[in-house]
């Protein structure tokens, strides 16, 4: 978790041993620990993802990445840990405030962000999470104290259960597990983190954007498309903000805003898979809404769930009836025309969706972790680095399950169909 | 030759292709007329066959399943296949099949099969013969009264006649003197020699024909009462009624005795006595819930599709909640052998008998219900809508659009983004 008034502080000049060891390792002295092998199925590793301690693998690129964030590998191998265990993973999650106004201006800095936030989902569609903060730095400002406090309202403001804090480098007193306990935090030293990273032994692969090399590529790439800018400025921290049924058309009608962007090039395909991940995690907090309304009821209840609930939805249907009537008055729209229906045009769609998911409920709450899979393909694909292995190891239904979530997002947001080439 | 809606279209593929692979030789030489017809009528077939399985991965099995369940030959099974990738209802993965069949709108998989069936090149013969039996599926008419026979050829149309008689598609009914009157045995649940006799009593002309199409435009399990009949119509329903042309289950509880009638369109060939007691007991579900919905003396039933699946439901052991009227209610129910009646202090559970038949019964009393549903709106609040409508706030932004386009027709695309606005708030 990275305060933005602090974060530069609290990592600058304490991880020192990226700038002289030109190997990425975690601390001084200490050899960079690959992720945790999986007991059945092996991790997926790019074919020329550096082994620790090999000097000559993509060194600039990763003392450019070390120098922006430094706690990069910290958290790189704490997503691997948690998607073997087979949790849904995104790093750098970010806090904060959208645009005030519709200009896009007066947008506030980012309050703070989450270092690795972790999901799984019930058969209900209630989500697990976890937030973790990753902390490589010694410096005395770092205080596991204000980190503790911090992290416990974010999960709170995240609605998430359990929280992990990091604290590689910095001595953890022995009172403060004790307090972090009660707030449901666990305080790691790097000897307990390390620890706590044996014991997620799972059978579930890495996607490949968790690997180190592929993450510094790929940020090194995106940098460069100033294109997706905005795209991904709203995935990393607008998305999390409005964690509500607004995600569900706010997301479509981003992703029809980009989407000439995303078609075409490999590097698109990875943001519109990017969005899409974020896209299963909206449908799945609807059918959870579905589940606990009626699965029956489903027809009745979706339109106005897109709305934020039947009195809002019958206003706005009030409102472009009168939009209707005051349009035909002035005579922008001729007898013959009539305005759009209220509903989204891919509202059919969805509800085929949604029902199908609340049906197979075991295969519907692993999509997001099987897109996110592809978006680690995606990635290979784009910065070129070879993966060994291409399936996610979920079920045929999961996977099809992503590919109907899939057409539906490309068609309702008008994005070319050659994107769906990677399910 | 007669003009017809794809989803009709659809429908009536899927019927015609049931009663030619059920009564016809496969290789008989007249079905070679037929094809495109008989290709659609497979997919649509097949499309209920694969309906919610989402992935499979042994096409194989499909092929073996197809071939036993639904007739259809495994040397055409690629071009059925075929016809609904066209559809967009099944697409292939990575050696997989993708399972797409609509589920919310189960009609909409009919109307693509029918949209497809519509572009395609046919043969007359078996677009006269659609066209007919769509015409037929609505009332009985002489060959003559048939609007698609129309300008035909005597020879092509008994070349039709021969056929679908042949598939008890169509018969053929002596109704005393004159020309037979043609008729489409999914119309009727009844012995088609009783609808005969019946339609010999009361004539065609007797007016049965608009009471018929208003109890098809009415939701499934209506009152005649509530139809506007005028007297006598009031009589003549009556006499339907009571000779069994039209379905009609009597439901008594608190709030008196009340009538539920149904369209005879079972919309399958019933062809024996258990199909015919499976649907009178679907019939005789939807009236008890009908009744539920606007006589109960108290909580009255809101959701009607939900209270059936929660009948179907092993984790609820097939239990509705206890009610006080249930044991008059479901009375009924109890008597024709779908559930039973189990006391709890003043109140009364009803309960499901779980055999395969009942749950049968209840699957199609659903799709009854949901058939001609009248989507009732609810009242709702609408405390926080001021700010919304304020005209002054939206107003002026729409004032722009209007002078922007003083002189100039609005854009559909412009007209979907204004609408976007409303849409994401």
């Amino acid at each position: 978790m990275t305060n933005s008034k602090t974060s530069s502080r609290s990592s600058d000049g304490d991880n020192q041993t990226s700038q002289v060891n030109p190997s990425p390792t975690l601390f001084a002295g200490e050899q960079a620990t690959p992720a945790p092998e999986p007991q059945t199925a092996p991790t997926v590793m790019p074919a020329s993802a550096p082994q620790p301690g090999d000097p000559s693998a993509g060194v600039s690129l990763k003392e450019k990445a070390s120098l922006s964030e430094k706690d990069y590998l910290l958290k790189l191998e704490t997503a691997q840990a948690l998607c073997n265990a087979g949790y849904f993973v995104r790093v750098n999650v970010a806090l904060s405030e959208p645009p005030l106004s519709a200009n896009g201006g007066q947008k506030l800095t980012d309050i703070t962000d989450v270092d690795v936030l972790a999901m799984t989902f019930a058969t209900d569609f209630h989500p697990d999470m976890v937030c973790v903060s990753c902390k490589a730095g010694s410096s005395k400002s770092l205080s596991p104290i204000k980190e503790t406090l911090m992290m416990a309202g974010v999960m709170r403001y995240l609605r998430a259960e359990r929280g992990y804090a990091i604290f590689a480098d910095r001595k953890i007193d022995a009172h403060m597990y004790g307090l972090a306990q009660q707030l449901d935090i666990a305080l790691f030293s790097l000897e307990e983190w390390r620890l706590w990273k044996s014991r997620q032994v799972g059978d579930r692969p890495v996607p490949a954007h968790f690997t180190a090399d592929l993450y510094v590529t790929l940020r090194e790439l995106l940098s460069r498309r100033n294109d997706l800018n905005a795209l991904f400025s709203y995935t990393r921290g607008e998305y999390w903000y409005y964690r509500d049924f607004r995600n569900v058309q706010n997301l479509v009608g981003v992703t029809r805003h980009y989407a000439k962007a995303l078609s075409g090039t490999p590097l698109g395909r990875f943001a519109f898979l990017d969005t899409l991940c974020l896209f299963s995690l909206s449908i799945l907090q609807l059918c959870e809404f579905i589940t606990f309304t009626g699965a029956s009821r489903l027809g009745e209840t979706l339109p106005p769930y897109l709305f934020g609930g039947p009195s809002v939805y019958k206003s706005r249907r009030d409102l472009l009836r009168r939009v209707e009537e005051m349009l035909r008055a002035r005579e922008v729209l001729e007898k013959d025309q009539q305005l759009p229906p209220l509903d989204p045009a891919y509202l059919t769609d969805l509800a085929e969706v949604v029902a199908r998911y609340v049906q197979k409920p075991v295969d519907a709450v692993r999509v997001p972790h099987h897109i996110n899979y592809l978006t680690g393909l995606a990635a290979c694909e784009a910065t070129g680095i070879n993966v060994g292995k291409r399936n996610s190891g979920e079920s045929s239904t999961t996977e099809k399950f992503a590919f109907d979530l899939a057409s539906l997002l490309a068609k309702a947001a008008r994005v070319d169909k050659d994107i769906l080439s990677l399910f | 030759m007669g003009t017809i809606k794809s989803r009709r279209a659809g429908l009536r593929l899927y019927e015609l292709e049931s009663a030619f692979a059920s009564n016809l030789e496969p290789t008989s030489p007249r079905l070679r007329s037929y094809r495109i017809s008989r290709l659609l009528g497979q997919a649509a077939r097949l499309c209920q066959l694969i309906r919610g399985q989402d992935v499979i991965e042994d096409s194989d099995r499909l092929v073996a399943i197809a071939a036993a369940q639904l007739k259809i030959d495994p040397m055409h099974f690629d071009s059925v296949l075929e016809v609904l990738k066209e559809a967009d209802l099944v697409e292939e993965r990575r050696g997989k099949l993708y399972e797409k069949v609509r589920q919310i709108d189960f009609g909409e998989n009919y109307e693509r099969v029918g949209e497809i069936w519509q572009q395609r090149k046919k043969d007359a013969r078996e677009e006269l013969t659609v066209c007919a039996l769509d015409e037929l599926v609505e009332f009985p008419r002489l060959a003559s009264e048939l609007g698609s026979f129309s300008g035909v050829a005597e020879p092509v149309r008994k070349q039709i006649l021969e056929v679908t008689n042949n598939a008890r598609l169509i018969e053929s009914l002596s109704v005393g003197v004159g020309e037979p009157m043609l008729f489409a045995p999914m119309l009727w649940d009844l012995d088609p020699k009783r609808v005969s006799s019946v339609l010999g009593q009361l004539g065609t002309g007797s007016g049965l024909k608009q009471i018929m199409g208003r109890i098809q435009g009415a939701q499934s399990g209506t009152e005649l009462s509530l139809l506007s009949l005028s007297l006598q119509e009031q009589a003549l329903a009556t006499k339907a009624v009571t000779i069994g042309l039209l379905p009609t289950f009597p439901v008594n509880s608190v709030g008196g005795e009340k009538s539920f009638t149904f369209t005879p369109y079972s919309g399958a060939l019933i062809t024996d006595q258990t199909e015919r007691e499976l649907l009178g007991k679907a019939r005789a579900v939807v009236s008890c819930v009908r009744y539920g919905q606007k006589y109960a003396g108290a909580s009255r039933i809101s959701y009607p599709v939900a209270l059936l699946r929660a009948l179907l439901d092993p984790s609820r052991n097939y239990s509705l909640a206890s009610h006080s009227e249930a044991k008059q209610q479901y009375g009924q129910l109890v008597l024709r052998g779908v559930g039973r009646i189990v006391q709890n202090g003043s109140r009364y559970v009803f309960q499901l008998i779980p055999s395969e038949e009942n749950k049968r019964a209840v699957r199609l009393a659903i799709e009854l219900l949901n058939r001609n549903e009248i989507v009732e709106e609810r009242n709702l609040t609408i405390s926080d809508a001021s700010p919304l409508s304020a005209p002054g706030a939206i107003g002026n932004e729409f004032d722009g659009i209007s002078m922007a386009h003083k002189r100039k027709r609005a854009g559909d695309d412009e007209l979907e983004d204004l609408v976007e606005i409303l849409r994401r708030g």
